[in-house]
């Protein structure tokens, strides 16, 4: 009794109120999305771009505008009537002892520690090295056939010669910094195994990159992703954000150089390979993050394999989208 | 290219209205099943018999004078097990949809405001004094709707009771009166 009179004295405050329905109305308008993808079979990176802004937007303005419409949203007369009332899910004991609320609250601070581990660490350390300006060596001089590649690449594209950085590395690796004077780094040893039409299309991409950091979405959204820290969902939903960013840019890439079948090669050789058995085997964790990354490479190849465009929708399920969240989120409380 | 646009739309229009009905179908499904598996949230009540079986108050105290123009039988009773046992009862002015008369009963320490609707908000006037050797605290003032009330509380058996009507405090007293033996 005194454990569940705790849960109930939490949940009936403003801010206990705002945690449980930021999850709630996360969920709900997740699904939603996925449905008005599959409704309206929308391919477009941008578009499913903005749906997701949608799930780490709606759930962080919603409960605070309806409560302002409605101030007494949280009595128990308007529980009644509701659809979804959040207070009959956790405040159940499990066991006679502990309350629903305990097993979620745990799922939100496991949330909290994957954000600052694996997300706010790694932003921040970055931060450091750039300012440190750590990072792989440059090359000086690139050989010349090094150089001749990469002017042929260049050829067709927006980008001058003196915004590409060679990087004296091996492995395949290519990335782009942005600010007032964006460079894109290309290791050597992407130089030596692509051919001129995979660089060209893997320097287009990154030049997308560059263009569309002028409109910062992901930042407004790592942001949001910030301030929903516990919440599962957003983690979800900014992850899948951040991998519709990489199918957006290879969009730009195949409209500036019309070559998406090159792309999705230069893409495909990025696909980690197998350890083979003689190797040792992998962490389960490492093993975890190769496979989620192999399936975006994947899915991106595809893509560009069978490339075609959505029909106008003049952002109907947007509007769609946002009104039956409306609808709904505002009787789950 | 328009044609097929529409077609798209209007596709899309259906495919959602269908996900959001089994959506909002799903929600109340899954509400529905967490009230069966245990009941801890306020539920309405048919008759005051059912309230004092559910909710595990020792008893209900019911007045046994009501001021003229209150509608018989309450409009509400709505109660709780948990997470601590309490119910409260609505009254209507007849003919009337204003709730005029509220009843409620709680164990333990903790306030049961949460069952009234309407809510003494501004207490003017507060006293102290005894009903039939019951210490009972009669406030004065007005209540979430802005209209003038008055509301009288007490413990006994370790059950709280707070009466609120929107009207004469006299009447609250003879109320009170009323349900104190």
């Amino acid at each position: 009794m005194g454990t569940s009179w705790n849960a109930y004295a939490l949940l009936s405050t403003y801010w206990g109120m705002y945690l449980v329905q930021i999850v709630l109305h996360s969920i709900i308008i997740a699904v939603l999305a996925e449905c008005a993808i599959m409704a309206w079979r929308i391919r477009n990176p941008v578009s499913r771009q903005w749906l997701r802004v949608m799930v780490l937007t709606l759930p962080l303005v919603a409960f605070p505008v309806f409560q302002l419409i409605s101030p007494d949203r949280g009595t128990i007369f308007f529980r009644m009537q509701s659809l979804l009332d959040s207070n009959r899910l956790l405040l159940p004991d499990l066991a006679g002892t502990v309350p629903m609320i305990a097993p979620l609250l745990f799922v939100l601070g496991l949330s909290a520690v994957i954000f600052v581990v694996q997300e706010l660490i790694p932003v921040i350390t970055n931060l450091v090295a750039h300012m440190r300006g750590a990072g792989d060596p440059l090359v000086k001089e690139p050989d010349p056939e090094m150089s001749l590649k990469i002017d042929q690449a260049l050829a067709g594209l927006p980008v001058d010669r003196e915004s590409i950085a060679v990087l004296d590395d091996d492995d395949l690796v290519l990335y782009s910094s942005t600010g007032g004077n964006p460079v894109i780094y290309i290791s050597t040893g992407m130089i030596r195994q692509y051919d001129v039409d995979h660089l060209e299309g893997a320097f287009a991409h990154e030049v997308a990159h560059i263009r569309r950091s002028r409109r910062p979405l992901l930042i407004f959204a790592y942001i949001l992703r910030t301030l929903m820290f516990f919440n599962p969902v957003a983690m979800i939903e900014f992850r899948r954000l951040a991998q519709e960013e990489e199918k957006a840019c290879d969009d730009y890439a195949v409209s500036l150089t019309g070559k998406p079948l090159a792309l999705a090669e230069a893409i495909g050789m990025l696909r980690p390979v197998p350890p083979s058995d003689a190797q040792e085997p992998q962490a389960a964790e490492i093993a975890l993050e190769d496979y989620g990354h192999d399936i975006l490479l994947k899915s991106r190849m595809l893509r560009l394999r069978d490339i075609s465009s959505d029909i106008s929708l003049w952002g109907i399920p947007h509007l769609a989208t946002l009104a039956v969240f409306a609808g709904i989120a505002y009787y789950v409380v | 290219m328009l044609n097929n646009a529409r077609q798209g739309i209007l596709r899309g229009l259906v495919l959602m209205t269908l996900f959001s009905a089994l959506i909002v179908a799903a929600l109340g499904g899954i509400n529905r099943l967490a009230a069966s598996i245990q009941r801890v949230s306020a539920q309405p009540f048919a008759t005051i018999e059912e309230a004092r079986r559910h909710i595990g108050l020792a008893h209900i105290t019911m007045p046994a004078y009501f001021p003229e123009g209150i509608a018989w039988p309450p409009s509400l009773l709505i109660g709780q097990k948990k997470p601590f046992p309490a119910f409260a009862m609505e009254f209507r002015k007849t003919g009337g949809s204003d709730i005029i008369l509220i009843v409620a009963q709680y164990s333990g320490a903790s306030d049961a405001r949460t069952l009234q609707r309407v809510q003494l908000t501004a207490a003017q006037e507060e006293t102290a004094y005894t009903i039939k050797k019951q210490p009972v605290q009669l406030q004065v003032g007005r209540c979430s709707t802005g209209a003038a009330c008055s509301q009288m509380r007490w413990t006994s058996n370790d059950i709280q009771h707070t009466v609120l009507f929107v009207g004469s405090p006299l009447e609250l007293i003879r109320i009170a009166e009323s349900m104190i033996h």
